[in-house]
C-alpha cells in the first residue's frame, strides 16, 4: 500500500523525479551555483559530493524552496516548483543540525507536519510507524535535548519521512556524530531507503560517505557539477583532477598526451610512457595526468621491474599496511602484505589496466 | 551542598554572590512595603499635621468603602493589561523584523527605536497634542482632503488617546525584550516549519511563539508595571478620564495630608498589580511547550 | 528624603564644638558671612534675580532663590526638616493656618515691619495669618485673580461660571484639577453664596457633585499646570477655562483672548511671606529687612512692570499708568470687596472624595 512495499530498481532506468535547468545562485558576489543541470531519478540514493562551499547545500535549500534561484528552473514530476513555498512542495528535509523543535516532545515533532494538515484519523499509528523505522519508539516522551545526538539525528529522519514526500533531501546529517555512530546510522538510512523507495538527495564533503551511500554520486567544484557517475565510476574513473584529487588515495602525475583514441591515451610521464584508459576528448599535446592508486602498481616480481623508489612511510592498516614510496620525485603509494622496511629501496611496476588518464581541473 | 566543607574559609561561592541581591531586595523592596504598612494603620492628626503611631483601621476602612478607589485600581490593571496586549502585537512583527534584518539595519532600528525614550516625557505629551489636537496634525490633514467636515475630537482627551500613547511609550520595551528571544531561535527550526508544510502564520504560532515566550514575558511584564504606573500621560492626554490611582496616591500622600490612606490605597494597587502580573505570567507558561524553554534555559 | 542632610550651618556649629575646628570650617569666610546670605523659597514667578537685586545692592547681602514645585513640597520640607537652609518661606494666604497649627512659623514682630502700614486693608485685616492667640506668624506681599480666560472671537457676551456648565460651548471649555476651585465655583454657579461657598453642607457638596458629573461630558479636559492650559488655548483646544491670568498674558498679542471677573465672586490668591521657626537669630534682621523690601516700592514696581503682578501695598499704584494699574487689577480697588479668598474648608477631605467621585466618574 506504502512505497515502502516497492523493491528498489535500478537508478539508470528509474524514471526521472527531479530534473533541474541551469541553476544559478550568487550571494552578493559571490557566485555559488554557476548554471547546474541535474536530474535526480526515482527510487534513488543520490549525493551531492564536494568540499565546503562547492554550492551542494545551495543546491538542496533551492529544491527545498529557501532559496530562490537567480536563474533556472526546478521541476519536479514534471511540475515547475518556481513560487512554491517551501510548505507546498512535496519535499521534507534533514537539517544539519536536525532543527528539532526544542519545545516540542519528540512525539510532537514527529506528529507536525501530520497535524498542520488537520485531521488525520491515523496519526497516531504513523506516528508510532515512522518512530518505529528509526528504533525511536520508546522515545516519544523525550525532549529533544534530553536525546544524544544520534538519536536527535534518528527523530530528524522520522519527522521527515512521515508525511511521504516524493523526495527527501539530507543536509550534512550525520557530521555532527562520532564515526563509530556515522557508521551504524549510514547503514540505517540505506537500509531506510530502500525500504521506503523514496528518492534521496544527500550533501556531504566526505567521500567515504558517499561511497557508501550512494547510487549515484555528483561531486560538485566551485558552482558546477565536475562528475556525476556512479560510485565505481567515480572511483576508477575520475572526470578531471578535481575529482580524483577529493576522492583522494591517489597520485596525480603530470602527463603529456602523446596518442589518443576514444577512451583510451597514450601518455608521456615522469614514470614513463604509459598506455591506459583515459577520458573522452583528449587531443594529443595536452596536459592531462595519470591517476596511480595503490592497486595501480605493484612491487616487481623477479625481473619485471621497470621502476625504482625509496621506502618513506609505511602505515600499517591491519590486513595491509599502506607503504609510500618515493620515485623520481614522485610519490606513490601502495598496498603490501609484507612491507619493506623504510629506507629500503624497492621495485616497481605499474599495472596499465588499473591505470586512468584524466584532464585537469579548470 | 552535600560534600561541601563545613567551613568555607573566605572563598567566594554562590551564597556570597547572593548577598548583594538579597540586600537590594531588603532594602529596595521589602523595607518600602513595610513602612508602607505600618504608615496604613497610623493616625494623623490633621490639626497638628502630625502621623502618630496607632493600630487604627480606620484607613483600611476608608479604602474598602470608597467605590472611587477599587474604579482607579481597577483602571490600572485594564490599562496595564491593555498595554501589554497591544504592545506584544504591534512589538512582534517590529521585533522579528529586526531579529532577521542584517546587522548594520539592526543598528538604526535601534537608534530608531530607542529615540523616543530619550525624549522627555513633558516634550512627547505636547507632541501628542499637535498630533491629535483638533487643530492638530492628523485633523488639518482631514478636513483639507475633505474626509471630515469638523475636527475629530476624541482623537485626543480621551481613554483612545491615553491607551493609544501608553502603547507608543512602551513599545519599545516589548520590542527589546521579544528581539532579544527572537535572536535566540534558530533560523533553521522555521525553516523546518516550513518544510514540515507550516504556512509562515503556523510557523509563528507554533515554532516562534512558544520559543520567544520568555522575551514576550518579560516585555509583558515590564511594559502591563509601567502602563499601570503611569501618571502624567494620562492626565495631560486623557480628558476627563485621565484620573489614576497613581495621581490619587499622590493626592492622598501631598494635599490631603493622609498618609495612612495613601499608604493602604498604595498596598491595595501593589496586591492587584503584583496578582495580575502572576496571572499573566500564569497564561504565558500555559503556552504549549514554554515552560520547557523557560525551564532549561538557552545555550 | 534630605532629612538627614546637614546643612552648611548646623556643620559650622558642629565644627566649632570640635576643639577649634572653626578655621578648617570657614577658612576664607569671615564669621558674620552667614547673615548677609539669605535663601528665600518661593514660585519662580515671584523670585526672578531682576526683583530681588536692589535689596541686594542696598544691602550688600546675597538672595538665593529657591524655586518651589509645590505649595504641599514647601509644607513637607518645613514639617520634615529637610528644609532647613531656607531663611525665608512663601505659605499662601489660605494656606497658612496649616503652617501655624504645625509650628512651622515663627511668630512675627510687627515692629519690625514698618512696612505692613502701607498694606490695603483687606489684607491688613485678614486673621489667617494669625494663630489663636493673635500673633501674626506670615504677611501677604503678592496677589492677584483667577479669572475666567476666554476667546473674546468666540464669545458674544463676557462668559460666567455658568457658562462652564453650558453644553452650547461642548467640546472648548476646561476646568482647573483641583477639588477646592472646582467645587466652590460650582457652589457659584448653582447659586450659593460667595459667603458660604467654602462652607458647603453635604446636601449642596452633592448637588455640586452632580453638576460636576454632568458637567464632565461638555469639557475637553481638566488642566494640571498653567502652561498646560495655555498651551490648551494656544493649540484651540480650549476657548475658555477657570484660569489663571497667564494664559491672557501669554497669548493676547497672538489671538483676541479676554479676562472675565464674574459677579457672582471672583477667587483671589494671596502669597505671604513667613520665616521659619528654626531660623537662627543672627539672620533675623536681614529677613526682617527682607520682609520690608517685599513690601517696598522697589519689588512692587518690578513685578509690576514684568510680572503683572501687584503687591499688598499701595506704595507704587499712583505711579503706575492707567494701563497697567487695569492689568494688574487695581485700577478699581471695589474689586476688593468682590474678592474670595479660598479657604480649605472644615470638612475638606469630604470635597476630595467627592472631587475624585467625579473624576472616577
Amino acid at each position: 500500500m506504502t512505497v515502502a512495499d516497492r523493491p528498489s530498481r535500478d537508478p539508470a532506468t528509474a524514471p526521472l523525479l527531479l530534473a533541474a535547468r541551469g541553476l544559478k545562485k550568487s550571494y552578493g558576489r559571490a557566485l555559488a551555483v554557476a548554471g547546474v543541470d541535474l536530474d535526480i531519478p526515482e527510487r534513488a540514493f543520490t549525493t551531492l559530493l564536494g568540499p565546503s562551499g562547492c554550492g551542494k547545500t545551495t543546491i538542496l535549500r533551492m529544491i527545498a524552496g529557501f532559496e530562490t534561484p537567480d536563474a533556472g528552473s526546478i521541476l519536479l514530476d514534471s511540475q515547475s516548483l518556481s513560487g512554491v513555498p517551501p510548505e507546498r512542495r512535496p519535499v521534507n528535509t534533514v537539517f544539519q543540525s536536525y532543527a528539532l523543535f526544542p519545545h516540542l516532545t519528540v512525539y510532537d515533532n514527529v506528529a507536525f507536519s501530520l497535524r498542520l494538515k488537520g485531521q488525520e484519523p491515523n496519526l497516531d499509528n504513523r506516528v508510532r510507524r515512522a518512530l518505529d523505522s528509526v528504533h525511536m519508539g520508546e522515545f516519544g516522551d523525550r525532549l529533544p535535548h534530553q536525546l544524544s545526538g544520534g538519536q536527535q539525528q534518528r527523530v530528524a529522519v522520522a519527522r521527515a519521512i512521515i508525511a511521504e514526500p516524493r523526495l527527501l533531501l539530507l543536509d550534512e546529517p550525520l557530521s555532527a556524530l562520532d564515526r563509530k555512530m556515522r557508521g551504524h546510522l549510514q547503514i540505517e538510512l540505506k537500509d531506510l531507503q530502500r525500504r521506503l523507495g523514496i528518492a534521496f538527495v544527500y550533501v556531504t564533503h566526505d567521500q567515504e560517505e558517499a561511497f557508501a551511500l550512494s547510487d549515484i554520486i555528483v561531486v560538485m567544484n566551485k558552482g558546477r557539477i565536475a562528475q556525476k557517475a556512479d560510485p565505481l565510476t567515480i572511483y576508477s574513473r575520475p572526470a578531471d583532477t578535481f575529482v580524483a584529487d577529493f576522492i583522494g588515495g591517489a597520485t596525480l602525475v603530470p602527463a603529456t598526451v602523446i596518442a589518443a583514441a576514444p577512451g583510451r591515451a597514450t601518455v608521456e610521464t615522469p614514470l614513463g610512457t604509459i598506455e591506459s584508459a583515459a577520458v573522452d576528448g583528449l587531443a594529443v599535446g595536452d596536459k592531462a595526468a595519470l591517476v596511480v592508486r595503490p592497486e595501480g602498481i605493484a612491487p616487481a616480481a623477479g625481473g619485471a621491474a621497470s621502476l625504482s623508489g625509496e621506502v618513506t612511510h609505511s602505515v600499517f592498516q591491519g590486513e595491509r599496511t599502506l607503504v609510500e614510496v618515493v620515485v623520481r620525485d614522485i610519490r606513490l603509494s601502495l598496498a603490501s602484505h609484507q612491507p619493506p622496511a623504510v629506507g629500503t629501496s624497492i621495485d616497481l611496476v605499474l599495472i596499465p589496466e588499473r591505470l586512468f588518464v584524466t584532464r585537469l581541473a579548470a | 551542598m552535600i560534600g561541601r566543607p563545613l567551613f568555607s574559609g573566605f572563598a567566594l561561592g554562590r551564597t556570597h554572590l547572593a548577598i548583594p541581591v538579597a540586600l537590594v531586595l531588603v532594602l529596595g523592596c521589602i523595607v518600602p512595603l513595610g513602612v508602607l504598612v505600618v504608615f496604613s494603620v497610623f493616625e494623623v492628626d490633621f490639626d497638628a499635621f502630625v502621623l502618630m503611631p496607632a493600630l487604627s483601621p480606620r484607613a483600611w476602612s476608608d479604602l474598602f468603602h470608597t467605590w472611587s478607589f477599587w474604579v482607579l485600581i481597577g483602571k490600572a490593571v485594564i490599562s496595564g493589561a491593555a498595554a501589554a496586549l497591544t504592545t506584544s502585537i504591534l512589538g512582534y512583527p517590529i521585533a522579528l523584523a529586526l531579529a532577521s534584518a542584517p546587522l548594520n539595519w539592526k543598528g538604526i532600528g535601534t537608534v530608531v527605536l530607542l529615540t523616543p525614550l530619550y525624549t522627555g516625557e513633558i516634550v512627547r505629551i505636547y507632541a501628542w497634542r499637535i498630533v491629535l489636537g483638533s487643530e492638530g496634525l492628523i485633523n488639518t490633514l482631514l478636513l483639507d482632503l475633505h474626509i471630515v467636515a469638523s475636527p475629530v475630537k476624541w482623537l485626543l482627551f480621551t481613554p483612545f488617546t491615553t491607551a493609544l500613547v501608553l502603547t507608543y511609550n512602551n513599545l519599545p520595551y516589548m520590542v527589546l525584550a521579544i528581539w532579544v528571544s527572537a535572536e535566540m531561535v534558530d533560523k533553521r527550526l522555521i525553516e523546518a516549519a516550513r518544510d514540515l508544510g507550516a504556512r509562515p502564520l503556523d510557523a509563528f504560532f507554533k515554532v516562534t511563539l512558544p520559543l520567544t515566550t520568555p522575551g514576550l514575558a518579560a516585555g509583558v511584564f515590564a511594559v502591563f508595571a509601567l502602563a499601570a504606573g503611569e501618571m502624567l500621560t494620562p492626565s495631560l492626554l486623557g480628558g476627563t478620564s485621565g484620573q489614576t490611582a497613581m495621581a490619587m496616591i499622590d493626592n492622598l500622600f501631598g494635599t490631603a495630608f493622609d498618609w495612612p490612606l495613601a499608604s493602604a490605597l498604595a498596598l491595595a494597587l501593589l496586591a492587584a498589580l503584583f496578582l495580575t502580573a502572576v496571572a499573566l505570567g500564569f497564561c504565558l507558561t500555559r503556552f504549549k511547550g514554554a515552560r520547557a524553554v523557560i525551564g532549561r534555559g538557552r545555550a | 528624603m534630605t532629612s538627614a542632610h546637614l546643612n552648611r550651618r548646623q556643620m559650622l556649629g558642629t565644627l566649632a564644638a570640635g576643639a577649634g575646628l572653626t578655621l578648617l570650617g570657614s577658612p576664607n569666610r569671615p564669621a558674620f558671612a552667614a547673615a548677609k546670605e539669605l535663601v528665600w523659597a518661593t514660585w519662580d514667578s515671584n523670585g526672578h534675580p531682576e526683583y530681588v537685586s536692589p535689596f541686594e545692592a542696598k544691602t550688600g547681602s546675597k538672595v538665593k532663590l529657591s524655586y518651589l514645585s509645590s505649595e504641599d513640597a514647601q509644607f513637607a520640607a518645613l514639617k520634615t526638616g529637610s528644609a532647613s537652609d531656607w531663611d525665608i518661606v512663601n505659605p499662601s494666604l489660605n494656606g497658612s493656618w496649616r503652617y501655624i497649627k504645625a509650628g512651622v512659623l515663627k511668630s512675627l514682630d510687627l515692629t519690625k515691619l514698618p512696612g505692613t502700614a502701607n498694606m490695603y486693608d483687606v489684607f491688613k485685616t485678614t486673621d489667617k495669618v494669625k494663630d489663636d492667640k493673635g500673633a501674626t506668624f506670615a504677611i501677604p506681599y503678592l496677589w492677584g485673580l483667577n479669572p475666567i480666560v476666554y476667546r473674546s472671537d468666540k464669545y458674544d457676551v463676557e462668559p460666567t461660571y455658568s457658562t462652564l456648565f453650558d453644553p452650547k460651548y461642548k467640546g472648548q471649555l476646561a476646568m482647573r484639577d483641583y477639588a477646592l476651585e472646582s467645587i466652590s465655583l460650582t457652589a457659584l454657579h448653582l447659586g450659593i453664596p460667595r459667603d458660604k461657598a467654602f462652607t458647603l453642607s453635604a446636601d449642596e457638596l452633592a448637588e455640586c457633585k452632580k453638576a460636576l458629573i454632568a458637567q464632565k461630558p461638555i469639557l475637553r479636559t481638566y488642566w494640571q499646570t498653567i502652561g498646560d492650559l495655555t498651551n490648551l488655548f494656544a493649540t484651540g483646544e480650549v476657548t475658555c477655562a477657570f484660569s489663571w491670568r497667564v494664559p491672557y498674558d501669554a497669548l493676547k498679542d497672538k489671538m483676541k483672548v479676554a479676562m472675565a471677573k464674574p459677579k457672582a465672586g471672583i477667587m483671589g490668591w494671596c502669597d505671604c511671606f513667613g520665616i521659619p521657626a528654626s531660623l537662627a537669630d543672627d539672620k533675623l534682621d536681614l529677613a526682617y529687612a527682607f520682609g520690608n523690601y517685599l513690601l517696598g516700592p522697589d519689588y512692587a514696581a518690578a513685578i509690576a512692570e514684568i510680572g503683572n503682578y501687584a503687591t499688598s501695598t499701595n506704595v507704587v499704584r499712583d505711579k503706575l499708568t492707567k494701563e497697567k494699574q487695569e492689568a494688574i487689577f487695581i485700577d478699581d480697588l471695589s474689586i476688593m470687596k468682590n474678592f474670595m479668598w479660598p479657604v480649605a474648608p472644615p470638612n475638606y477631605s469630604d470635597w476630595l472624595k467627592v472631587w475624585n467621585e467625579v473624576k472616577a466618574a
